[in-house]
């Protein structure tokens, strides 16, 4: 596959430029954005951090050569800015037309003359030109070695996903057996399941179940992460899974602790297992397989161009690098688990739930939600390293009740929720809200996230993570 | 000032004042009894029936039958 050039934009940050680019008047207006560049295994994207709107007749001129232009002045500004924030510089404006759109000769004559320059004011940063129709958008990418690119799509991410592309009957044809489904969101929503990349974080209970589901649904490539193998334990909750997988015989209860390490040696990871889920499902499902931890620099790169990501592990480490990438390189994410909360003086249950939480883009992240405790953070890095990985697993006090039919409430509303927005079916539904459901009760909260107005994470602050993309350090454990 | 009840957890939780920090609110119901941790995350019913997150230095305004959720940070999966 060759790389593809990306922008992604917040729905927010969609509807202003949209709202200026198309007033309703047919005339041309112009805008600039500045973008945190990421360079991932799916090609480079640009992650919006602002969209700047030209004022018609100051900023967006009659031009000399083409029909209007920025201003020098509006340009110079904008740019200074984006080199001294090491951001790139996306000049755009909008044509008449709906379906399909192209840069006009007049605007690469422009380019050519302008953009050399500008990639010198930027030193590093790629240089833009985009053009926008009512439902399509195409562009040049210009690189600091001088070299030029398409701009494939333009992503507006919200409580749906918008996809653009230069020509809208791109992504118009459905393959495959997905008729009966196809009939909700159409061939076009399940031709996007098959572009999708989709990372799944910790494959445990829940994500076993999260990638037979995402499997089945035909999304074309999966991520699976998990540095785990498969226990006897698992197995009453893990779909697919046998007892073949955990080397049951050699590690259930009883056997000698040198056995039982034998046993666990020769386990299968649980990101094999979830490979073979994925490929039973869907045998056009591309699987991803890393056997690590989401915490370690090379692994938490791998997120960083994806389409959705399912945090389905437990610590609370895995959770602060997700909730970074996620903001930092404008990708939607969900946290989910289940919880079954036992009281230790006397082991009364005092609560049974199963979570779903959406973070990205357009919401207040994990931290601003007291999702991440500090204290909880710590204890958790001393518990890892001074007692070392398998201590910490193997401590009763940290096994859990887990139960099959409570992990599955969240991990369907979860995919759920996912299928809605990647094949961008409008609706009035709450996707932003946290889910919680209560099988004693049988109560369904939904619960509103608060965003903290100073968060260095999702926060609108200028020393905020936000759409920074490859210009920060990931919060991985090796830095 | 009057004291009043507010509910965490379907739970009673006596007050006194009126505006109060989310961290307050969590040291008043586990003063009361309530089975939660202060580092749990708490949300308010506001009168539309929704719950919205409370961080614990928000302040809010309190009254009489105030209801409030608290629940575990951590789960499982
Ligand atoms: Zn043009
Ligand atoms: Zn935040």
């Amino acid at each position: 596959m060759s790389p593809t050039y990306e922008l992604r934009v917040t729905e927010t940050q969609w509807r202003r430029l949209y709202d200026h680019l198309f007033p309703g008047d047919d005339d041309e207006h112009g805008a600039a954005i500045l973008a945190g560049v990421a360079h991932t295994t799916n090609g480079v994207r640009l992650i919006a951090r602002d969209v700047i709107l030209a004022q018609d007749g100051v900023d967006y001129v009659p031009g000399r050569r083409g029909y209007r232009m920025l201003t020098a002045d509006f340009v110079q500004e904008v740019s200074d800015r984006a080199a001294e924030e090491g951001l790139a510089y996306i000049a755009v404006h909008c044509h008449g037309g709906t379906t399909g759109v192209g840069l006009s000769s007049a605007d690469r004559a422009s380019q050519e003359r302008g953009y050399p320059a500008l990639l010198d004011i930027l030193g590093g940063q790629p240089v833009v030109g985009a053009v926008f129709a009512v439902a399509s958008a195409a562009g040049d990418v210009w690189l600091p070695d001088r070299s030029r690119h398409p701009l494939d799509r333009v992503v507006v991410s919200g409580t749906t996903r918008l996809l653009i592309t230069p020509n809208l009957r791109d992504v118009d044809t459905c393959e495959g057996d997905y008729t009966r489904q196809a009939l909700l969101f159409g061939d076009r929503g399940q031709e996007l399941l098959r572009r999708a990349t989709v990372v799944v974080v910790g494959c445990g209970g829940i994500g076993s179940i999260l990638v037979e589901l995402l499997a089945r649904l035909g999304v074309g490539h999966l991520i699976v992460i998990d540095d785990d193998v498969v226990e006897p334990t698992n197995l009453p909750r893990w779909v697919g899974a046998r007892r073949l997988d955990a080397m049951e015989w050699l590690t259930r209860d009883g056997r000698p602790a040198w056995v039982r390490r034998i046993g666990r040696r020769f386990a299968r990871p649980k990101v094999n297992v979830a490979a073979r889920i994925a490929k039973r499902a869907n045998k056009r499902c591309e699987v991803t397989r890393i056997n690590g931890d989401v915490s370690h620099e090379d692994v938490a790169r791998t997120l960083t161009g994806a389409d959705y990501i399912f945090l389905a592990a437990d610590s609370f480490r895995a959770r602060l690098v997700v909730n970074a990438v996620a903001f930092q390189y404008g990708i939607p994410a969900v946290q989910l688990g289940a919880k079954v909360a036992v009281r230790k003086a006397d082991g009364a249950i005092t609560d049974v739930f199963s979570v779903v939480r959406p973070f990205g883009p357009e919401t207040g992240c994990l931290w601003c939600n007291n999702l991440i405790p500090p204290t909880r953070l710590a204890e958790e890095a001393v518990g890892v390293e001074q007692a070392g990985r398998q201590r910490y697993v193997d401590d009763p006090d940290v096994a859990a009740p887990s139960v099959v039919t409570i992990n599955s409430v969240a991990a369907s509303h979860a995919v759920n929720e996912f299928m809605f927005h990647i094949t961008g079916l409008p609706r009035a539904h709450a996707g932003t809200n946290y889910f919680r459901a209560l099988p004693i009760t049988g109560e369904v909260e939904y619960t509103t996230p608060r965003q903290g107005p100073e968060c260095s994470e999702c926060g609108d602050i200028r020393a905020s993570r936000r759409g920074r993309a490859d210009g920060r350090t990931l919060p991985t454990t090796d830095r | 000032m009057r004291p009043f009840n507010i509910t965490v957890n379907k739970k009673p939780v006596p007050m006194t004042d009126h505006r109060v920090t989310g961290l307050q609110v969590k040291e008043a119901a586990i003063a009361a009894g309530v089975d939660i941790e202060l580092d749990f995350q708490l949300s308010i019913r506001r009168p539309n029936g929704r719950l919205e997150v409370v961080g614990d230095d928000d302040k809010i305004a309190i009254v009489e039958k105030s209801e409030f959720r608290a629940v575990a940070p951590d789960d499982n999966s």
